[in-house]
């Protein structure tokens, strides 16, 4: 496979990939880390041919921020740091215009009181853009599982959400 | 399922279709530039010698030999508290006693005396000796705690005589051999 392949896909996911990592890790550097764990691992393994999976994809990446996340309860006084340091400016969404940066703060806080099983299910379905049976494989879910989690998790996250970003975010 | 139930179903599936949409106007934010360089290092390395690199401030590299250290100190203390109780353990005595020591240590008995002793003129020194017999006395207990097994053997010896005849001794060697019983 050529290296401007990787780069493709590197360009359409990354920025997905990262979203999702930061759903267990509290700083950039994590998830960054995991992204690259994960997209090395699945690039390498794809290379005979054909583009990654995509649920295999963020399958892997997962995995490399659970195992981020072990060693990072090891390091937790200086990542609590980190994580306060990095909660105004952020790194989950990207600047944009036409939606204020109050608004995106209250979908982060909202989506961070949800239960991870729920969270990782909605940043899939929504940011991802995977379908049900992508999510079930990534997660190793029974189908139904995940729609009723990501149903759920956005019935959850619509109450969490400021009465002003319900209507329109 | 009634058709109320099918209408709520298909309501609740649209509203969450149209928090999506909503929920997906945010875009998520691109890693830093760095997070691609890292990976065209790591594809690009061979797979053998593959060395990820990482944005996180890195962890001190333990010392090269603290892991033998520490192994050694367990590897000793093991070894102390398997030593104790064998230390501490008091030495059995069996019944069938065996020889370990191959070399005999050689203890002059006073010689029982069956002849007259050499005159002063007759020389100290022996010219020739016969050997008479072996006995082997089986293993005692010298001073009733050190086993021992006991060889006597009886030689004659013969002293050139003043007189030209020579005179005859006989001597006693006992053998003394320290045994270990197990």
């Amino acid at each position: 496979m050529e290296n401007s392949d990787w780069h493709a896909c590197f360009d359409c996911h990354a920025a997905r990939l990262f979203l999702y990592a930061r759903q267990w890790l509290p700083d950039r550097a994590s998830a960054e880390d995991a992204v690259q764990g994960g997209f090395v691992k699945v690039w390498r393994g794809c290379r005979a041919g054909g583009s990654p999976d995509l649920p295999l994809l963020y399958a892997a990446v997962r995995s490399e921020a659970l195992d981020l996340l072990k060693g990072h309860a090891r390091r937790r006084a200086r990542e609590t740091k980190v994580a306060l340091d990095g909660a105004g400016g952020d790194g989950w969404w990207e600047d944009d215009p036409l939606v204020s940066a109050e608004r995106a703060a209250a979908v982060r806080t909202a989506l961070e009181q949800l239960p991870i099983e729920q969270r990782e299910a909605i940043v899939l379905r929504v940011w991802s853009g995977l379908s049900f049976p992508e999510i079930a494989r990534t997660l190793g879910e029974n189908e139904n599982t995940v729609a009723a989690r990501c149903r759920r998790g956005l019935a959850a996250l619509e109450k969490l959400l400021p009465e002003g970003c319900r209507e329109s975010l | 399922m009634n058709r109320f139930e099918n209408d709520r179903g298909e309501q609740e599936a649209e509203a969450a279709e149209g928090m999506i949409l909503d929920l997906a106007r945010l875009r998520p934010a691109t890693p830093r530039q760095a997070l691609r360089e890292r990976i065209v290092a790591d594809l690009a390395a061979p797979l053998s010698m593959e060395t990820t690199s990482s944005a996180r401030s890195p962890t001190p590299a333990p010392r090269s030999f603290a892991w033998l250290g520490e192994r050694m100190l367990w590897a000793a203390g093991g070894a102390i508290v398997a030593a104790v109780p064998l230390l501490l353990q008091p030495r059995p005595l069996p019944d069938e006693p065996q020889v370990m020591a191959a070399e005999p240590q050689a203890i002059a008995a006073e010689p029982e005396m069956i002849a007259a002793e050499p005159q002063g003129d007759v020389a100290r020194e022996p010219f020739a000796e016969e050997s008479l017999a072996w006995s082997d006395d089986g293993v005692q207990f010298i001073d009733g705690q050190i086993p021992a097994r006991v060889i006597r053997h009886w030689v004659l010896e013969r002293f050139p005589g003043a007189d030209g005849e020579g005179l005859v001794r006989p001597r006693e060697d006992v053998f003394v051999v320290p045994v270990a019983l197990r």
